[in-house]
């Protein structure tokens, strides 16, 4: 009874973790139960987990919506529920749908019958769940490694092929080694200020005069380790061999849903506890990531003649833009990163779910440019798709991706980053020669072998469209969302 | 409300287009064919409406896109732009008439592309708000690097439109940063907003610069000029005529727009420089446009040479120049497009672009030869063309800013009358090498409006600078250049 009084409120907003929670339960023995009988393998049980994952996870989209808690901590300071927390889980949710959505087609004609996969997307809902509302380093290293584990088996999934190997070992490695360099960072931490709370090391910093060098050794380990999993550009030598690597599906998990629960992180890590480092500590460290990483990700990507790997080439780029956001240090670099990261999903879910598709249609796994030439021939209303978010990519006006860019460069240019600004210029530049190179592949080339037309399953139309229409609408009247942004960027400050 | 009107209609026209089964050619051409004929008639009622006594821009249209932040999409035309918009609108139905017989590839997107193409360049030219012009401005970029890459003759054209690419994005770049620098400094991008703010001199000659480097790519000046030649040569006839006629028309545009409109102080202090690199291009393209063996090609080069020109006249600072550069610019639009189409009639009829393909025309194609022969004399600038006006009062300014400028452009008419004649002379004379049928009626119709606009402006431009004076006294400060 009385701990029904203390923790009432936290209960209350802590509802749709616990209802993931116990659904993966729920998932695991359904599956279990169906995956005993051989014969239902091959028709029953893929649509039947498609069918209870996205279920699940639209309740659970649901009740993050329906949140009655507007900014309050959980569990003893452990997590918290704010609008930057409600918003990240919203647009994560909606990501993972997307996923399930294209899962079911894959699923079968990969081979794939193990729903086991399904148990997974729920395990990363749940730990990206608890990642944004983590409000201590602890539950931030543990949420973290949950998800890693998810992932490592994600990507060695594909059990007959080298590359999958490849890709689940190397991400392994490299994840445990930024793992240990979290939780060095954050014991550092701990051994300097004597806590590890967000909010608590936000008091002790406020007016910090005189910091020592194990904060800042600390913060750019803890840093260091969320800018790995992100791939920003000292440590990004794991994203396109994995990308690569891992099956077409999970590679699409990969790129569309970590990437805001681990900005919420970095967010509240730099803005709420240690905004008092800004200018010495924040802007230096995050201009010479964000430069690196336009520099890899424009230089790698122009020798590259795979599309999944040149799409991971694009993607550190594009973490690069945030962390350029980031090193502004206002609250427009807030904006502009939640703007980025919002369109940034949106078109790499356009462009990822045609490469699912281009796996599924062609003959080689490699996934080469050879593959999509003559896109534009077999599937018309594709190939203008495909190329105009790939326009958005490389930040053409008028598409969504200018227009995330003009927000970072607003941020820069506000903070007199005028030569950061004008490296941006270059990178973006030599970037935008590699996309209209996929561009040039999808509309100039001949192709001189037989192609059929493909229809795309009616999951990835879905969310062609759908991300599409967005991406439109924000286009036409990027009022309400400015707002939003705003409102969240201005909770975060402590 | 007469400029919405006329780009809701325009937008619903392409909307249509796609709706259009691509099977039906015949009728997908006919449709377009009406859509860009009725957005002219629109201009034209633009202009009927035109109030020229006031600098004041009209027909504002005013779309909230982004009140809290302060960015809107503001409409506007002024004794500038509207003839800019008249061009464009003209261009525009007879490049769809000169690709009547066009057909490569898939028509439809080739018909979207050139009316949204279009559909972009009037909202280049009829934009008051700086971050918006700044969009449609790249967005341009779109539509004409897949007219190229797809429609092009050859292998070379995925090079040409890579550069064409990549060269205007490189400079237009830094123009983002100096719009959102002015953006934070003035909180506001709307340029009747921004006209009556004061940059400091310093920050006036950094902007001016960001501004440069994005026009001058598109002038185009002279180190970057490169992707020019390539672009025209290239692209379908169609897309050249755009190129030339309209594209081009962009930079000078810009710079008479903006780096004027908003940085006196700069323009005044970079004038030498732009003035130098101006006369650079102008005799160095007319020597280079001498020595081209490709058609194409080397009505690309007199095309540079001819952009620098009007470059000079506008950065005279006087109310003349800069009426002259305008006018000059209209001049080209017409009869650069029109040897474009010529060019095109000749490709049609036998597929080649070298010079020395052709010749002894006259005898086997006289009236193509004598709407040749005219738009030779328009482009060297014959009294009673268009281009006869422009250049003469462009030198005539020149000479009152800047005597050894005059004289070094003046050199421009020597030139381009060698070019210009040696061309004709190589092409309609000698030997007949080549037999073929006349102009069709499509072809001569196509060729009517520009003649008949050419003469109308060499014998009465008044008319023009009549709407101009307004607009550009209140623009020029000659007091500055004095």
């Amino acid at each position: 009874m009385k701990f029904a009084l203390i923790f009432q409120n936290d209960t209350v907003a802590f509802l749709p973790e616990l209802f993931l929670a116990i659904s993966i339960l729920v998932v695991l023995l359904h599956g279990s139960f169906l995956g005993v009988t051989a014969a239902s393998l091959h028709s029953y049980l893929t649509p039947s987990m498609v069918r209870l994952t996205s279920g699940t996870l639209f309740l659970s989209l649901l009740l993050v919506i329906n949140n009655p808690v507007e900014s309050q901590t959980l569990w003893n300071a452990i997590f918290i529920a704010d609008y930057l927390s409600t918003w990240a889980k919203f647009i994560i949710f909606i990501g993972l749908l997307f996923c399930v959505s294209v899962s079911e087609s894959y699923m079968f004609s990969a081979r794939f019958r193990a729903y086991e996969f399904f148990v997974f997307i729920l395990g990363i809902a749940l730990s990206l769940c608890l990642l944004i509302s983590s409000y201590d380093l602890l539950s931030i290293y543990l949420s973290m490694e949950f998800l890693s584990l998810i992932f490592y088996v994600l990507a060695a999934w594909k059990k007959n092929s080298y590359f999958s190997a490849e890709a689940g070992l190397k991400y392994f490695i490299l994840g445990s080694v930024a793992s240990i360099f979290f939780l060095f960072g954050s014991s550092l931490i701990y051994f300097s200020l004597g806590t590890t709370n967000l909010a608590s090391l936000a008091l002790l910093t406020e007016n910090l005069s005189v910091s020592s060098a194990f904060i800042y050794f600390g913060l750019v380990c803890i840093v260091s380790a969320l800018l790995f999993k992100l791939g920003a550009a000292p440590y990004h030598m794991w994203i396109a061999d994995v990308y690569e690597g891992a099956p077409t599906l999970v590679s699409l998990i990969f790129a569309l849903v970590p990437k805001v629960a681990f900005f919420v992180v970095v967010l509240r890590i730099a803005f709420t506890s240690f905004w008092s480092l800004f200018p010495t500590l924040w802007e230096d460290f995050f201009c010479i990531c964000g430069l690196l990483s336009l520099f890899i990700g424009c230089l790698c990507g122009l020798g590259e003649t795979k599309i999944k790997r040149i799409l991971a080439f694009s993607s550190v780029g594009h973490v690069g833009f945030l962390c350029l956001g980031l090193a502004s240090g206002s609250i427009e670099g807030i904006q502009a990163v939640l703007f980025y990261l919002v369109f940034y999903m949106l078109t790499a879910a356009f462009l990822w779910v045609y490469v699912l598709h281009l796996d599924l249609t062609s003959n080689s796994s490699l996934l080469t440019f050879a593959d999509a030439i003559g896109l534009v021939r077999s599937n018309p209303f594709l190939g203008f798709g495909v190329v105009l978010m790939i326009f958005s990519l490389a930040g053409i006006p008028p598409f969504g991706g200018f227009f995330a860019k003009l927000n970072i460069f607003i941020g820069l240019v506000d903070s007199s980053f005028f030569i950061v600004a004008i490296f941006a210029v270059l990178t973006s530049v030599i970037s935008a020669f590699y996309y209209i190179r996929l561009i040039k592949i999808f509309y100039f080339e001949k192709n001189n072998n037989w192609f059929f037309f493909a229809p795309l399953t009616k999951g990835a139309s879905i969310v062609l469209v759908l991300s599409g229409l967005i991406i439109i609408f924000f286009m036409l009247s990027p009022n309400l969302f400015y707002l939003l942004s705003y409102k969240v960027g201005l909770g975060l400050f402590f | 409300m007469l400029l919405t009107l006329l780009f809701i209609f325009l937008s619903l026209g392409i909307v249509g287009l796609i709706v259009i089964p691509s099977n039906k050619k015949l009728l997908m051409r006919q449709y377009a064919l009406f859509i860009t004929s009725v957005v002219f008639v629109f201009s034209l009622l633009l202009w009927l409406g035109f109030d020229q006594s006031t600098p004041k821009f009209q027909y504002v249209v005013n779309w909230l896109w982004l009140p809290i932040a302060n960015i809107n999409l503001v409409l506007g035309i002024d004794g500038i732009s509207l003839f800019f918009v008249i061009l464009t609108t003209l261009i525009f139905p007879l490049c769809l008439l000169a690709s009547w017989s066009f057909d490569k590839g898939d028509i439809k997107t080739y018909l979207i592309s050139f009316l949204s193409m279009e559909l972009v360049l009037l909202l280049v030219f009829t934009n008051l708000d700086l971050l918006f012009f700044y969009i449609f401005f790249e967005a341009v970029l779109i539509p004409m690097f897949l007219v190229i890459g797809i429609y092009g003759s050859r292998q070379r054209k995925i090079r040409a439109a890579y550069m064409f690419f990549l060269y205007t994005l490189f400079g237009s770049l830094f123009m983002l940063i100096g719009v959102i620098y002015i953006y934070l400094f003035a909180g506001s991008t709307n340029y009747e907003s921004l006209a009556t703010v004061n940059f400091s001199n310093y920050d006036q000659k950094w902007l001016w610069l960001a501004f440069f480097a994005s026009f001058a790519a598109k002038v185009p000046m002279l180190p970057v000029h490169i992707w020019l030649p390539e672009a025209h040569v290239e692209a379908p006839t169609a897309g050249s005529v755009i190129l030339a006629g309209i594209l081009l028309k962009l930079g000078s545009y810009g710079f008479l727009r903006f780096s004027l409109g908003l940085f006196p102080e700069a323009s005044v202090y970079f004038t030498p420089f732009v003035f130098s690199l101006s006369l650079l291009g102008v005799v160095y393209t007319s020597l280079t446009a001498i020595r081209q063996t490709d058609l194409k090609r080397l009505i690309a080069y007199t095309s540079v040479a001819h952009m620098n020109l009007v470059m000079i006249g506008l950065f005279t600072g006087t109310v003349i120049g800069v009426e002259a550069a305008i006018l000059q610019s209209l001049s080209h639009g017409f009869v650069s497009s029109a040897l474009f189409l010529i060019i095109g009639i000749l490709y049609d009829r036998w597929h080649s672009r070298v010079v020395k393909y052709y010749g002894g025309l006259t005898h086997t194609m006289p009236i193509f030869i004598i709407i040749f022969l005219f738009f030779t004399m328009a482009n060297l600038g014959l009294p009673g063309t268009s281009s006869f006006i422009g250049e003469f009062l462009l030198l005539v300014s020149a000479f009152e800013a800047n005597t050894t400028a005059c004289f070094f452009a003046a050199t421009s008419m020597i030139l381009g009358g060698g070019y210009s004649l040696w061309l004709f002379n190589r092409i309609a004379y000698g030997n007949v090498k080549l037999v073929g049928f006349d102009l069709s009626l499509r072809e001569f119709i196509l060729f009517l409006p520009l003649v008949l606009g050419t003469l109308f402006m060499g014998i009465y431009p008044n008319i023009f600078f009549s709407v101009m004076h307004a607009a550009v006294s209140n623009l020029v400060w000659a007091d500055l250049w004095m």
